[in-house]
Formats: structure tokens, C-alpha cells, sequence
């Protein structure tokens, strides 16, 4: 009986396994057609998946690596870099398929040690396109993949995987929904073909990579980072540092040069971050040529001695400027007089006129430095883009020039002149002088001096205060070694009546400079701008009038005069700050060589159209928003785009931000951004929502959103 | 009295000439952002700081001058095997890329080969103290005996003195210097970049190649390649 038992006891086991078996059969059955199950290894979990769940003979489709990489480790991209190894794939697939080369990501980089690795960390997917033969509907296909790959933390360590993806043939296809976005993810970072031509030039052990893209002149504000990965070894250091710069053509990253001694063209991916609410890569595909011929390098080449004494030449050359000459030609015939005490004296009061010159020299580079660190895009002559102070100088200007005319004394000590000579504020005083020639001599510098300056902000901060600071002295000397020689003293005409007649001479050039400055302001804040300048200037000219006037009358009235030469000066400040206001909104021309007719944004405009039931696209974009023109480039721009937007009647409309407009401001903060780019689909009826747009985009991209209004 | 409000009137000009100034440089950036022209060369944030200012070791160029302490005590000076050729292999028991070359008994042939032919064979390990493939002269000298390699000597570059001034980024990477102490290969050992040693066999050797090349007074074909293998482990 017992054996019975046991007999009965082993036919049921038997039956169990036989069911268990062809459980786990029909399991692996009905989990096969989609997607093979992942390989784990201590590192990686790699996983073959495909974008779509059944293939339709002849037609392509793609399938890719899906790596999810332990924390803190990485894989490599198709150069590795100075150490590692690209991923390797053999396919074994049915007869008359074919798959494409691997399509890989933008990679990032990681530093060990002194060396450089390119490489990916998390979780990447490597592309493949899969073209099928001539096959059966309802037969299923199995696609297998070995896969070898290096993964390193500091250490490395090689592991492999032989991955299997089995899928249906099928009359349609469809999408595996499980990995669309893990395929859209992967394709927001495959870089683009670059919109951009580029060039290489080898200087020596420097490898400069020229990118033909003026536009992105203006950009630099935005851009936070450029890397370059090399496609092969050795055209670059991958290790050392990589500089970027702009000049007139575009933009340069200045790179040191490998090992290889033939270099005929240079090719990779170009990555440039640029500085969004979050950060956004744009990747292109670049090739550069090897060019003889040398790029114009903004990393100046000018020695430094050449460069501090053409600074010193500047500087003495200011001295002749229309706004600096009648103050320092009187002050220097001021000499005379002031000879009468004693030599060391005038010489002391000399050295605190420079001292005045190089502090403020230095007050305005440190300025110029500090702001350049916060990314501001200045130069010398920042000051003249700002109507405000533009305005504030032609106040001053016409203010020197009515006291030189005679109308009213004023800051006589300015002159040298009226002042007592021994008494301690003369060397305050001739500080002061010194600070008021520096500021005085701004408008006319701006213009002569630009470039020079240029050079200087952008060698390292101590050799910028530096040329800044010979350029003072050089503007403080002639003044200095007047006051030094007293024979040269002599030589100058002695002072008299005739010097009054001089300094009415003098004040020509003064007007001439504030005429000049008012022109400017014109330009920059149009008709209004002038109009409240040109009040301005009248209320300054009573002031003047009026402060002189009460000048010999009792004290009383002297002070009235004063209080009230000040509370009319302080009126036309005000009105200085008019022109600021009404700052001309000058429409950007990013788009002028756009094939696409964009419409100027109102909200106004935007509202009409969505009553009157039409599609529209909004492009919120900015002449300075590197993204933005990238996108308009190699996205919008372009026929197939134009032509899903012709097909499905989108009128186009480009909020312009490039000078903050308010109004726009707005529309960007009802989406809940603070900035462009911002690209919005609104369908033709009302109750849809507004589709927005990623902010890098792809052709396919705006062609598939225009397909689902 | 008059001398005074001269005076008065003085500083309050010296004040509102340092104030225009302030407000002209605040006043200025604002502004300045929009202003899309400006001849002005900029220098946008650059990724790395340092500058490694090197030459690249280059081919064609005289190898660097170096000297450096074997496994057994003894100093070595590059210029000491003048007149004969000499490859240099930078390696590291522990990455799998050497293991690769040594489980295969590829390069230990490659190593009894060239030396049998009176070329100079110098492995060196930079690993830093603490990293991978660091070791004591006595266990260098125990891994050449217990792997049957045939280096002729094995250079301790712990500091990493030698790998940083032949930029070695690889283990393994191989240089190939001719008798004059010029650079005729720098690179790979071969063109197969797996880690399978059966692979080892049949890949295109690139050092097997320069050498006899550099031996024969020929030009060597292949001279620069890509290394491939584990990083070098430098001290950090």
C-alpha cells in the first residue's frame, strides 16, 4: 500500500513538473515578443529594446542599448578618450536584415587624474537602426546582439552580454509605448548636423577650432560651457583645458594639440551648455578642415611691453582731446602762478593730481573687471550705452564750457587758478582734479580707445589694472613733468589778460563735445530723449547764470543763489533720467535670413487669431539666446518644417526678447518660465491646450506635434 | 567767506563727479545687454582651470629624457641605451587589459622576441601608492618570474614622474624609441581593442611591426595609434 502511495506521490510530482514546465514555457512564450529580459552584471543592467512591438517587412526601425550604470561608474563613448574602450557590438540577425552603425549620444566628460575619459554615467541608450528583409507576416523574428562593453569607476572592468529581442512581423506598427521616451530622451541628444561651418587652424602646440557662427557674438552671456570630443585620438590634448573666445567671425575654443603628427581635418561633437532656467545641451556634429591660413585669435598675441606702451602713448594722447585739453592746457598755465610758492610745493600737488588720475583709473578697471566676472558684456565706453549717463557727461561738458565762456566761475580750483596754494585741501584738491580729468576724458577715450581697452579686459585681471594704469599715467605726465621742470615753465607763456580770451576759446571744444554727446543720445533714446536733454541744458545754463549773478550780492542771496543753482541742477538730473524710459525699441533682425515670415508678437494679435479659430505657433526667441537661434537654424528653418506649418494653415508669430519686453515677459510667465527659448503650439480650437514645445528641437520634432492639431 | 563756499562748492562737485560715475557704471550694464554689437573679444567661463602647458610626445621628436629605479635598486637613464632601440611598456598586473596581453602569453613572446634581437624592453608601472597595480619591488620581481615575462627591467614610477612626462594614459601603452632616441611608435600594442586573449593572436600587432621597422632602418608605418586598456592610476 505504502508503495501505491508513494508510486501515486511520484506521478503527481512528475504531473507538477511537467505543469510547471509548460508554465513557464508559455510564460516565456508570452513575454518574448516585445522586448528580451534585461542582463544584469555587478555594474550594468543592459537591455536590447525596440521603439516599436512588431516589425513591418522592409520597413525600418530602430532599437537600442538601454544602459542604467551603477552610481559613480561610467561607460564610454565611440572615442573613449585617454583610456577605456567604445562599446563593441556583433549582430546575429535573420537573413536580409541589416543594422546600422551605433548611433551614440552626446557623451560627457570625466577627468582621472591628469587624464580624460568621454563617456556616459546613469543611464544612456545606444542607437541602432534595423532595416528588415523580405519576410513573412506572423512569423516572428529573433534579433540577437553581443554585446561587449568596458564600465569604470576607477577601476575597470570589461563585461559582456549576449541580449535577444524577439518580434512579431505584422501588417502595421506599432509603437511599444514602454520605451517611447526613453527613444524621444535619446534623440534630444544625438547631436545635430552643426548649422554652423567650422575650421581648424595649428599654431604651434595649439589647435584652434574656428566656428563660422557670428551670431553667436552676442551670446556669450548665455553660454556656459563648450567641450569638445574629438571623434579620433590624438588631434587634441584631451586633458587640457579648452578655451573659449569670440571674435568678429564667430566663435573660437582654443585647444592644445595631440600627439599625431598628420592632422588634415579635425571631427567630433560640439556640446555647448548654455545658461536656461535649467541648462540646456545643444550637441552638433562638427568637421573642420585644416586651414593654413591663421585665425584671427582674440587671445592677444601683442606683447606685453608693446601693449602697456601703446596704453602709455594713449594716454598722453588724451591729453590733445577735445574734452580733456582746455582743463589741463589751463591748469598747466596755472603753473605760473603757482610757481610763485614753493617748488616742492607744485611738485606734491602734481603727484596728487596723478594719484587722483590712477585711482580712478584703477576705480574704473576694477569696475570694468568685477562686472566682465558677472558675464556683463562691456567694454570702455560701456558708459555711452546708457542714455542716462551719455546725458549726465553732456551736462557736464556744457557746464565746463559755459565757465570757460565766462558765465559763472565755478570749481575754480578745477583750473588751478583763484585757489590758495599753500593751503593743505590743494592737494586734496588736485586729487579731486585728478578723478574729474579721468571722468572727463571717458566720452572722448570711448571711441579712440575702445579696442586698446578691449586687449586688456581680456588678459588676467593684474595685467588689465595694469594697462589701465599706464594709460593714467600717461595722461597724468605731461601735466606732471611741467610741474617738475621749471624751465619748461618758463618757456610757457606767461599768464595775463590774454588767457582769459584763451579759456573763452577753450570753451568751444566743450560745446562741440556736449553737441557730440547730445547726437548719441539721439540715436539711443530718440526725439524724447533729446527734448528732455535739450531742457536740460537750458536749466543748467540758467543755473549757471543764476548762481553767478547772486555771486557778488550779499551772503544771503550768495546762498540762495547756491541753493537754488543746485535745486535747478538737480531738476535737470531728473530730467536725465527721461531718456532712460523711452530707450527706442530697435526690432531685433535675428531672423534675416529666415525662409520662414514670422509675425511680430501681441498679445493683441495672438488673441484675434485664436477667436478667429487658427492655429498658431509662438517663438519666444532672443538675438542673443544661443538656443534659440540653433533651433530657428536647424529646426524651424527649414522646408519640411515650413511646409507642415503651410499644410496645416500655423500662423507663425516670434516674441522678440531681445530687449525685455514686458509684455512678453508675461506671456513667458504664464508658462511658468522666466525666460526664452519657449516654442507654443496653440491648435485651432480654443478648448485645446497650448502644446509646448521642448526647448531643443528637431525638425521631426515640430513635424510630428504639428501632426497631432 | 567766499574763499569757503569755493570750497564747499568744490566737494560737492568732487561728490556728484564720483557719484556720476557710480551711476554711469551700474547705469552702463544695464544697458550693455543689449547692445548686440561690440568688437570686443570675450572669454566665456572655461571648463578647467589649470593649464597642463605640455608638448605632446610626439613621433618624429626625441623621446624625453628620463631616469628612473628598476626592481632591483638599479638606475636607469634613457641616454645610457643610446645606440639601441627601446620599447617602453607602461603596465599594471590587475587591469584586465594587461591580463589580457599576459594570459595570452602575448606579450611575454613579444618580450623574449625583441630582447633576443638587443632591444632595450622597459616595463614601467605608475600606479601611485594605494591605486591598482601598485607593488613593492620584490613583488615586480615575483610577477616577472611567476608570468615568465622577459622585460629587461621592470621601472618603478610610483610618483608617476615617467608616465606624466611620456603622457601615458594606458595600461598597457607602448613607445617604441629608435638607437638616436627619437619617438617611432607611440600607441596601442595592437589593433584589437577586446579583452579577449584569444584575440590577442590574431590582431594586427603594432609594436611587433614598429620595431621591426625601427631594427630594419625603415620608417614605421603605423607610428601613432589610439591606446587602449585601463587609465594609468596616477595619484590623484
Amino acid at each position: 500500500m505504502w508503495y501505491q502511495q508513494r508510486a501515486g506521490l511520484q506521478v503527481l510530482k512528475i504531473q507538477v513538473f511537467i505543469i510547471t514546465v509548460l508554465l513557464s514555457v508559455f510564460t516565456l512564450l508570452q513575454s518574448a515578443p516585445a522586448w528580451a529580459n534585461p542582463v544584469k552584471t555587478p555594474n550594468v543592467q543592459i537591455q536590447l529594446i525596440s521603439e516599436i512591438s512588431n516589425i513591418q517587412p522592409q520597413t525600418p526601425f530602430w532599437v537600442g542599448f538601454n544602459f542604467k550604470i551603477r552610481p559613480g561608474w561610467h561607460t564610454y563613448w565611440r572615442n573613449p578618450g585617454d583610456s577605456g574602450a567604445a562599446f563593441k557590438v556583433n549582430w546575429k540577425l535573420p537573413n536580409g536584415f541589416t543594422a546600422s552603425d551605433i548611433i551614440y549620444p552626446y557623451p560627457e566628460k570625466f577627468p582621472i587624474g591628469p587624464l580624460m575619459n568621454y563617456g556616459y554615467k546613469n543611464e544612456v541608450t545606444l542607437l541602432s537602426k534595423i532595416t528588415p528583409g523580405k519576410i513573412a507576416a506572423g512569423s516572428l523574428v529573433e534579433i540577437q546582439a553581443s554585446a561587449e562593453w568596458l564600465v569604470c569607476e576607477k577601476e575597470c572592468i570589461p563585461e559582456e552580454a549576449s541580449l535577444s529581442l524577439k518580434l512579431p512581423i505584422g501588417a502595421t506598427s506599432n509603437i511599444n509605448t514602454t520605451w517611447t521616451k526613453v527613444f524621444e530622451q535619446t534623440r534630444q541628444n544625438i547631436p545635430k548636423s552643426s548649422p554652423w561651418k567650422a575650421q581648424v587652424n595649428i599654431n604651434g602646440e595649439t589647435l584652434n577650432l574656428q566656428l563660422q557662427a557670428p551670431e553667436l557674438k552676442g551670446t556669450h552671456n548665455q553660454i556656459q560651457e563648450i567641450s569638445f570630443f574629438p571623434d579620433e585620438d590624438g588631434w587634441i590634448n584631451n586633458a587640457a583645458p579648452q578655451l573659449v573666445s569670440f571674435n568678429d567671425n564667430g566663435l573660437i575654443l582654443q585647444l592644445q594639440r595631440g600627439n599625431r603628427s598628420d592632422i588634415n581635418k579635425v571631427s567630433g561633437v560640439l556640446v555647448v551648455r548654455e545658461k536656461l532656467d535649467t541648462p540646456v545641451n545643444q550637441a552638433f556634429n562638427i568637421e573642420a578642415p585644416v586651414s593654413t591660413q591663421p585665425i584671427q585669435s582674440t587671445q592677444a598675441s601683442t606683447p606685453l611691453p608693446q601693449v602697456l606702451l601703446l596704453a602709455f602713448i594713449g594716454g598722453i594722447v588724451l591729453n590733445l582731446m577735445p574734452c580733456v585739453f582746455p582743463i589741463l592746457s589751463i591748469k598747466a598755465l596755472g603753473i605760473a602762478r603757482k610757481s610763485q610758492g614753493s617748488i616742492q610745493e607744485v611738485r606734491l600737488q602734481a603727484l596728487s593730481f596723478m594719484a587722483g588720475v590712477l585711482v580712478s583709473f584703477g576705480v574704473v578697471a576694477g569696475t570694468l573687471l568685477i562686472l566682465r566676472s558677472l558675464g556683463e558684456q562691456i567694454g570702455w565706453g560701456f558708459q555711452l550705452q546708457s542714455p542716462v549717463f551719455v546725458t549726465l557727461m553732456a551736462y557736464l561738458m556744457f557746464a565746463v564750457g559755459l565757465s570757460l565762456s565766462g558765465v559763472f566761475i565755478f570749481g575754480a580750483a578745477l583750473m588751478g587758478v583763484g585757489q590758495s596754494l599753500v593751503s593743505r585741501s590743494g592737494y586734496l584738491g588736485e586729487f579731486f582734479t585728478g578723478i574729474f580729468a579721468t571722468l572727463i576724458a571717458t566720452p572722448c577715450t570711448a571711441p579712440f580707445m575702445a579696442t586698446a581697452i578691449g586687449v586688456a579686459l581680456t588678459q588676467p585681471p593684474l595685467i588689465a589694472i595694469a594697462i589701465f594704469e599706464v594709460l593714467g599715467f600717461g595722461l597724468a605726465l605731461p601735466y606732471v613733468v611741467i610741474c617738475f621742470t621749471p624751465g619748461l615753465q618758463r618757456i610757457l607763456p606767461k599768464p595775463g589778460a590774454w588767457m582769459e580770451t584763451f579759456s573763452q576759446v577753450l570753451a568751444f571744444p566743450m560745446y562741440a563735445a556736449t553737441a557730440w554727446l547730445i547726437w548719441i543720445l539721439t540715436l539711443q533714446a530718440g526725439t524724447n530723449g533729446l527734448a528732455a536733454a535739450l531742457a536740460g541744458l537750458v536749466l543748467i545754463g540758467f543755473a549757471a547764470w543764476f548762481h553767478q549773478k547772486t555771486r557778488l550780492a550779499k551772503v544771503f542771496w550768495q546762498r540762495l543763489g547756491t541753493i537754488g543753482a543746485l535745486i535747478v541742477v538737480g531738476f535737470a538730473l531728473t530730467l536725465a533720467q527721461i531718456p532712460n524710459n523711452t530707450t527706442n525699441t530697435v526690432a531685433s533682425n535675428a531672423s534675416q535670413n529666415s525662409l520662414i515670415s514670422w509675425q511680430p508678437y501681441t498679445l493683441v494679435r495672438l488673441t484675434k487669431l485664436r477667436q478667429a479659430k487658427k492655429p498658431v505657433f509662438v517663438n519666444f526667441s532672443a538675438a542673443w539666446c544661443v538656443s534659440c537661434l540653433v533651433n530657428e537654424q536647424v529646426a524651424l528653418n527649414q522646408p519640411d518644417t515650413i511646409a507642415a506649418f503651410k499644410s496645416k494653415g500655423v500662423t507663425l508669430l516670434k516674441a522678440d526678447w531681445t530687449n525685455r519686453n514686458p509684455e512678453i515677459t508675461k506671456a513667458l510667465e504664464s508658462f511658468g518660465r522666466s525666460g526664452v527659448p519657449l516654442y507654443v503650439l496653440y491648435p485651432a480650437t480654443n478648448s485645446d491646450k497650448p502644446i509646448i514645445l521642448p526647448q531643443s528641437l528637431s525638425v521631426s520634432e515640430v513635424v510630428n506635434t504639428l501632426q497631432r492639431i | 567767506m567766499k574763499k569757503r563756499l569755493l570750497k564747499l562748492d568744490w566737494k560737492k562737485l568732487a561728490i556728484a563727479g564720483i557719484t556720476t560715475l557710480a551711476i554711469a557704471s551700474t547705469a552702463g550694464c544695464q544697458s550693455s545687454t543689449n547692445s548686440a554689437d561690440s568688437s570686443v573679444p570675450q572669454t566665456a567661463s572655461s571648463p578647467v582651470s589649470q593649464n597642463t602647458d605640455t608638448t605632446a610626445v610626439r613621433v618624429g621628436a626625441p623621446a624625453p629624457a628620463f631616469t628612473a629605479v628598476d626592481s632591483n635598486g638599479k638606475t636607469h637613464n634613457l641616454a645610457d641605451f643610446k645606440g639601441k632601440t627601446v620599447v617602453l611598456e607602461w603596465t599594471n598586473h590587475e587591469c584586465p587589459f594587461v591580463k589580457k596581453h599576459y594570459e595570452s602569453n602575448n606579450m611575454q613572446a613579444l618580450q623574449k622576441e625583441k630582447t633576443g634581437k638587443g632591444v632595450v624592453w622597459l616595463s614601467v608601472i605608475s600606479s601611485a601608492p594605494g591605486q591598482q597595480g601598485n607593488v613593492t619591488p620584490q613583488k615586480a620581481n615575483e610577477l616577472t618570474k611567476t608570468r615568465n615575462a622577459n622585460p629587461t627591467a621592470v621601472l618603478i614610477d610610483a610618483d608617476g614622474k615617467v608616465g606624466k612626462l611620456y603622457q601615458a594614459r594606458t595600461t598597457p601603452h607602448m613607445y617604441v624609441i629608435d638607437k638616436n632616441g627619437v619617438l617611432q611608435y607611440t600607441g596601442a600594442i595592437d589593433d584589437n581593442s577586446s579583452k579577449n586573449p584569444q584575440d590577442a593572436k590574431t590582431a594586427n600587432n603594432y609594436v611587433r611591426a614598429a620595431v621591426d621597422s625601427v631594427l630594419k632602418g625603415e620608417a614605421v608605418k603605423t607610428s601613432t595609434t589610439q591606446p587602449y586598456g585601463c587609465s594609468v592610476k596616477y595619484a590623484s
